[in-house]
C-alpha cells in the first residue's frame, strides 16, 4: 500500500512539469477525485477513489483547430480506490467462547486499480464542453494479505462510458465534472470472501438474510470532479 | 495561474487522495452481527417417565369379562380434550368404546416434620370410556367389565386428538399410543404394552423411542432455535413440544412445537400419523424449532430447564404443562441464568389465632405450580421463621403445627426482583402465618 501512495503522490507532483512542453501539442492531463458506487451484489461498498488521465485532443477538422470546434481525443486513465467488502453479503464467521457463540461479518479493505483507454468526443456547448466518453480496459483487485491468507490479485477486463462537462477556469486550467459507469468483465464476488481463513457459521443462515446474486458484468457507478490542466492553453 | 498554485492544488488533491485511502485499524473490519449464540446441552432427559401400562390382567373366569390394568405417566391434555380407552380386533378391525371404571389417583407431598415426608393421594373414581389427566403426578387405574371382551383383542389408548373412536379401522389404519394384546387366536394372554402408534397389520406399528440427534440448539437475541435429527414419529394422537420449565416454582411455559427443514416451515404437529415429504414410515428425518420468546412473553431467566417432551394433541388449546416425557432437556445456558435475579429471603412468625407466639411449628415452602415442597424450616420458640435464599417467583407458605400432620394454615408469598446498585436482587418478604 505504501508503494502505492507513493506512486500515485509522484504522478501527481510531476503533473506540473507538463507545463514545459511547447504549445502546440494538445495534450491534457487532469488529476480527479471522486467516489466509486459499487452495484449491491459486487459486495463493494461505496468509495472515494483518485485518478489521472491524460488525454489527446484532435479537432474534426485540421483547418478547424478553434476552442468552440467538435473535438475527438484519446484519453487514457489510471484510476486507485481503497474499497471495503460489505460483510454482510457473506458467510458470517462464529467463534466460540465457552457457551456463547459469537458471530461477526467479517469484511477487507481491497486497493482497486482502474485502467483504461477511452475515446473522447465533445461538443462545445455555451462557454463548456460536453463531451461523451466510452473505452475498455482493466481492473485489477489487490486484496489483504490478512483476510486471504496471503496476497491475492484479480485482474479482469472492464468497459468504461459517461459524460462529463468541461469548463474552462483559466487558459490552461479547465474543470471537468464527470459521471459513468465501469462494467466489470469476470467479476468473481467470492473471491472478495474474508471469512475462508475463519470457521464459518452454519447455524442462523435461515436467519440471515440472503445476499444479492452475484452478476459476472456488475456495471458501477461513478461520478468525479477533474482539474485538467493543458499545456499551452485550449 | 502560476506553477506554484498548481502545484499547491495537486499536492491537496494528493492529500484528499490519502485520507480516502485510509488503513483499517487491527479490528475495523470485524463487524459483530447480531446476539451471540448462547449454547444449550440438550440431551437425554434423566428423570423423563412416558406413558405405560402396568398390572394388566383379565379375568380367568370363563366369561373373560374384566380386563383391568394401571396407566402412569400420562401427560396433561388440554381444554376439551380426553384420553379414550377402546376396544378392537385385530383380525377384523371392529372397535368399540370400552366404558370403564376409571380409579384416577393424584398423588402430592407435603412435610409433616422438618425430616420427613408425606404422600398425599386424591382419589376420585368415574365411569366412562374417557378420562382427563390435568396433574402429572396422576395414575389411573382402568377396569373394563364389558362382555363382549373375547370379541375383540387389544385394549387400546387413544386421545381425543384423533377424534371419536371409530367403529370399524381399516388395515392400514393407523391410531393409539399405547396398546396390549389380551387374546391371541383362542387363547386369552395378557402381552406387554407398547407405547407407540398401532395399527392392525404389525408393518404398520411404530413403536416409539426417546431418541434424537441434537445439531443445534441455541437461544440467539429473543429466539430459541433447535435444529434436530432423526426423531421416532411421535405415537398418535401425540406431538413433539418445546416448554420451558421453572424447577423452583413448577412454572411453565410454552414455546410450540416443530417445524419442517428449510426452505419449508410448515407444523410437524400431524409427525404423528400425517404423510408428508418431510417424513419417513417410523421417523422425522429432520426437523427445528424456533421460537420468538418476546413474542410470547417469556424472559427465559426465569426459568430454568428447557424440554422436548411429547404431548396429546386435541381440544381447544395445547395443555397448560408437560407431562414427563421428555425426549430432551437442557438447562438455561449459565450466560442467560446468570441473567436472573439473586436469591431473595422470606421471613415470618407463626402465631395463634389470639395473637401468642407457636413455636416449633414446620413451616415448608412450595412453588405455586409446584407438587413438592422445596423448602422446609421450624419455627423458633417466638414463632420466627425464615427461607434464607429464594429464588424470585411466586410460592406457597404452609404451617403444620407440632403433632399434626395436614398445614393448617397458608400464605401466598411473591419474591419480586429489585435492583440493587445496578444489579437484581430478590425482595425480602415478611409474612404471618396464623394456626386456629
Amino acid at each position: 500500500m505504501r508503494r502505492l501512495n507513493v506512486l500515485v503522490i509522484g504522478l501527481l507532483l510531476a503533473a506540473p512539469a507538463l507545463g514545459a512542453q511547447p504549445a502546440t501539442a494538445r495534450t491534457a492531463v487532469g488529476v480527479r477525485l471522486g467516489e466509486l458506487v459499487f452495484a449491491q451484489a459486487t459486495a463493494l461498498k461505496p468509495t472515494p477513489f483518485i485518478g489521472l488521465e491524460a488525454a489527446w485532443q484532435l479537432p474534426w477538422s485540421p483547418a478547424r483547430r478553434r476552442a468552440d470546434a467538435p473535438s475527438f481525443g484519446i484519453g487514457v486513465s489510471l484510476d486507485v480506490s481503497r474499497p471495503r467488502t460489505d460483510g454482510a453479503q457473506f458467510p458470517l464467521a462464529a467463534v466460540d467462547r465457552g457457551d456463547t457463540t459469537y458471530l461477526y461479518a467479517m469484511a477487507q479493505r481491497v486497493t482497486l486499480v482502474q485502467s483504461g483507454v477511452q475515446a473522447q468526443i465533445g461538443v462545445p456547448l455555451a462557454g463548456a464542453r460536453v463531451i461523451g466518453y466510452a473505452g475498455g480496459g482493466w481492473y485489477a483487485m489487490l486484496l489483504g494479505s490478512r483476510a486471504s491468507g496471503g496476497s491475492r490479485r484479480l485482474i479482469h477486463p472492464m468497459a468504461s462510458f459517461g459524460l462529463a462537462v468541461d469548463d474552462p477556469l483559466t487558459r490552461t486550467l479547465s474543470a471537468r465534472v464527470q459521471f459513468g459507469g465501469t462494467t466489470y468483465v469476470q467479476f468473481n464476488r467470492s473471491a472478495l470472501d474474508a471469512t475462508r481463513s475463519l470457521p464459518e457459521e452454519q447455524r442462523i443462515r435461515d436467519a440471515a438474510p440472503a445476499p444479492a446474486p452475484a452478476p459476472r458484468t456488475p456495471t458501477n457507478l461513478q461520478y468525479s470532479v477533474m482539474l485538467r490542466f493543458t499545456p499551452g492553453g485550449v | 495561474m502560476t506553477r506554484s498554485r498548481l502545484t499547491a492544488i495537486v499536492r491537496a488533491c494528493a492529500t484528499l487522495a490519502l485520507v480516502a485511502c485510509q488503513v483499517d485499524g487491527a479490528s475495523g473490519l470485524l463487524t459483530v452481527y447480531g446476539d451471540p449464540l448462547l449454547d444449550m446441552s440438550l440431551g437425554p432427559a434423566s428423570n423423563a417417565a412416558f406413558p405405560s401400562i402396568a398390572n394388566q390382567r383379565i379375568t380367568a373366569a370363563a366369561a373373560r369379562d374384566t380386563i383391568e390394568f394401571t396407566v402412569n405417566n400420562l401427560p396433561p391434555v388440554g381444554i376439551a380434550n380426553a384420553y379414550q380407552i377402546a376396544l378392537t380386533d385385530s383380525a377384523t378391525g371392529n372397535t368399540v368404546a370400552a366404558i370403564s371404571r376409571i380409579i384416577r389417583t393424584v398423588r402430592s407431598r407435603r412435610p409433616v416434620t422438618r425430616d420427613s415426608s408425606v404422600i398425599v393421594a386424591t382419589v376420585d373414581t368415574t365411569i366412562g370410556a374417557q378420562f382427563y389427566v390435568l396433574d402429572t403426578a396422576t395414575t389411573i387405574a382402568i377396569r373394563i367389565a364389558h362382555a363382549n371382551i373375547p370379541n375383540y383383542t387389544h385394549v387400546l389408548l387413544r386421545t381425543g386428538g384423533e377424534g371419536a373412536i371409530p367403529f370399524l379401522l381399516g388395515a392400514a389404519t393407523r391410531t393409539a399410543f399405547l396398546s396390549f394384546r389380551y387374546k391371541s387366536g383362542t387363547a386369552f394372554a395378557v402381552q406387554s404394552a407398547v407405547l407407540g402408534t398401532w395399527a392392525m397389520a404389525s408393518a404398520g406399528r411404530v413403536p416409539f423411542s426417546a431418541a434424537a440427534t441434537v445439531v443445534d440448539a441455541s437461544f440467539w437475541g429473543e429466539s430459541v432455535r433447535i435444529d434436530l435429527r432423526n426423531l421416532t414419529r411421535p405415537p398418535a394422537g401425540f406431538r413433539y413440544a418445546v416448554w420451558l420449565v421453572d424447577d423452583r416454582t413448577g412454572t411453565v411455559a410454552r414455546l410450540g412445537g416443530l417445524i419442517a427443514p428449510l426452505p419449508n416451515s410448515r407444523s410437524l404437529d400431524d409427525a404423528d400419523v400425517g404423510s408428508a415429504p418431510w417424513y419417513t414410515t417410523t421417523m422425522i428425518p429432520e426437523a427445528r424449532v424456533r421460537a420468538d420468546m418476546r413474542a410470547l412473553g417469556v424472559v427465559p431467566q426465569d426459568f430454568t430447564t428447557l424440554a422436548v417432551v411429547i404431548e396429546p394433541y386435541g381440544g381447544y388449546a395445547p395443555p397448560s404443562r408437560p407431562g414427563t416425557g421428555v425426549v430432551l432437556s437442557a438447562a438455561m445456558p449459565s450466560s442467560v441464568a446468570s441473567r436472573s435475579a439473586s436469591p431473595g429471603k422470606i421471613v415470618g412468625t407463626v402465631t395463634s389465632t389470639s395473637g401468642r407466639n407457636v413455636a416449633n411449628t414446620t413451616v415448608y415452602l412450595r412453588g405455586i405450580n409446584m407438587t413438592i415442597p422445596s423448602q422446609v424450616t421450624t419455627a423458633a420458640a417466638t414463632g420466627a421463621w425464615q427461607f434464607a435464599s429464594v429464588p424470585t417467583g411466586v410460592f406457597k407458605a404452609y404451617a403444620i403445627p407440632v403433632g399434626d400432620v395436614a398445614p393448617r394454615d397458608s400464605a401466598t408469598v411473591t419474591v419480586s426482583a429489585k435492583s440493587v446498585n445496578g444489579k437484581l436482587a430478590g425482595d425480602s418478604v415478611f409474612v404471618t402465618l396464623r394456626i386456629p
